[in-house]
């Protein structure tokens, strides 16, 4: 970082010995010389921009540690015998959505099983426990599948606000900012090109931040939601796979 | 054991510590806007600033155009068109020739007489010896405005183009006979014949009493004589008339080049 910034000053004042003032430099003079409403706009949009990015970054990497979890989760799912080994290596795998589609099914198929032996205990005369309902089972799995997808998706919809608002706060600041120029040539009557053109692409800075603000957030937005959309269908594979598992050996 | 709904619950809190990736994203937004004000000079604009402060054009070499008041037709160029050919008047070239004056006038004694009017012709007239001036259809420099279809900046000084040019550095000056009246005070000390070709850019500021400043040449012709000739124009100008009235700065600066012909 600190290099990068080194870098940039180094650049900087290799172009200023060649000429004078650049591009960055003017929009600064702009952004410092323009009204306290686009500031105001501009400021909105960095707070947009910055929060879409921090939710971004943190849904990024919360789905990488997701997918990692789940494919050893799985991995584990599928090589075990029994739930009781699975539910053991739940701990360590806590952020997996399907870790929690287990937990509850397993719950609900222990619940179930207690109360079956308890009805059954007075006749054993049947190795191996059974199922009451199927229909709670896959209920409980059901209940646990909503409960991830929302977890899931939690936030995800700030960065569709991001993407569709922030074009429009930066057309406002622009607008506004256009009628100020417009004010400006009244005053002082005059059309010259020197008087309208600061005005103008001060304004339309606001649209130029608004899109940059808009931009990456459609762009994560729709990465997002495709990754959400496959960890549903994980998990409905999931819920499928323990509903059969239990089937076989419950019923 | 606890139940499903408990187990749901659980799974239900969130942690989010949004607070980590949220100074991460301050960190980058402020990283990039550091990375927009230190910007390389000139990386964005692809065609260099300098391209926008050329607004109108100057010339000074070669002849003067037509005068039209300060608003120059750049559209309507004088075109040359032909002239129908003429029907040739058969006896105006054939005529036979004149007859020999006489070989001697006896004078008379008395009365001194007056010399005659007509002075007869020594020679025959060329058309006479039967060699006929070669006559075709003739060019003519012709000031009729043509439309070509492009349409004039309306506002320049109204000199003909043998690629001079020079530039203000006001988007629109007020008055162009001022411009005009400049241009014939600087000319006055200018030749624009030296012997060699050449152009050179000058620059100066007109103060708004008229005269004139911070006279520097911007780039040369590559001969000293020819940037002396076009300094000394300008430096012989004590003082050009004052800035207009309507003209709201304090002072003009041109940028004026000198294009020099054989």
């Amino acid at each position: 970082m600190l290099t990068l910034g080194y870098y940039a000053i180094a650049l900087q004042s290799e172009a200023v010995g060649a000429s004078g003032a650049g591009l960055g430099g003017s929009v600064i003079e702009w952004v410092a010389r323009s009204s306290p409403l686009s500031k105001t706009v501009l400021l909105i949009l960095l707070l947009f921009s910055v929060a879409s990015w921090a939710i971004a970054l943190r849904k990024m990497w919360e789905y990488r540690r997701l997918e990692r979890q789940t494919s050893s989760f799985l991995d584990v799912f599928r090589r075990s015998t029994k739930f009781s080994e699975v539910q053991s290596v739940c701990r360590s795998l806590i952020h997996s959505p399907l870790v929690g589609v287990f937990q509850a099914g397993y719950a609900e198929l222990n619940a179930q099983l207690r109360q079956s032996g308890e009805s059954a205990g007075a006749t054993p005369s049947e190795g191996r426990p059974t199922l009451r309902s199927f229909e709670a089972l896959d209920r409980a799995l059901l209940r646990a599948s909503a409960v991830e997808a929302n977890k899931l998706e939690h936030r995800v919809h700030l960065l569709a606000t991001t993407a569709s608002i922030t074009p429009f706060i930066g057309l406002f600041g622009t607008v506004m900012g256009i009628v100020d120029a417009f004010v400006g040539i009244a005053e002082s009557g005059s059309t010259s090109l020197a008087v309208v053109a600061p005005g103008i692409g001060e304004a339309l800075i606001a649209t130029a931040a608004g899109l940059a603000a808009a931009i990456p957030a459609v762009y994560f937005y729709n990465h997002l939601t495709n990754k959400v959309k496959l960890y549903l269908s994980t998990m409905e594979d999931f819920s499928l796979e323990f509903l059969n598992i239990s089937e076989r050996n419950f019923t | 054991m606890e139940s499903t709904t408990d187990i749901l619950r659980e799974r239900a809190k969130r942690d989010d510590d949004l607070v980590r990736t949220l100074g991460i994203s301050l960190g980058g937004h402020g990283v990039v806007i550091a990375l927009v004000v230190f910007f390389p000079v000139g990386f964005l604009d692809a065609s260099g600033t300098d391209d926008l402060d050329e607004v109108m054009t100057i010339s000074l070499g070669g002849p003067a155009g037509p005068s039209l008041g300060g608003q120059t037709a750049l559209a309507a160029r004088p075109v040359q068109e032909v002239i129908p050919l003429q029907e040739a008047d058969q006896d105006q070239w054939i005529q036979p020739p004149t007859p020999e004056p006489p070989e001697m006038t006896i004078p008379e004694p008395e009365a001194p007489r007056r010399p005659e009017r007509d002075v007869p012709s020594e020679s025959a007239p060329e058309e006479s010896r039967g060699r006929m001036p070669t006559r075709g259809p003739e060019l003519r420099e012709g000031n009729a405005l043509a439309e070509t279809g492009s349409t004039g900046g309306g506002l320049g000084l109204s000199a003909g183009g043998l690629g001079g040019a020079g530039y203000l550095e006001v988007g629109d000056f007020c008055c162009p006979e001022y411009l005009s009246t400049m241009m014939e005070l600087i000319r006055r000390n200018w030749n624009h014949r030296q012997g060699y070709t050449g152009g050179l850019m000058m620059k100066f500021t007109i103060e708004r009493d008229g005269s004139l400043i911070g006279i520097e040449r911007e780039t040369t012709s590559g001969y000293f004589a020819l940037d002396q000739s076009a300094e000394r124009a300008l430096r012989l100008i004590d003082r050009l008339p004052p800035l207009p009235s309507r003209f709201p700065e304090n002072d003009l600066t041109v940028h004026l080049s000198f294009q020099y012909e054989r």
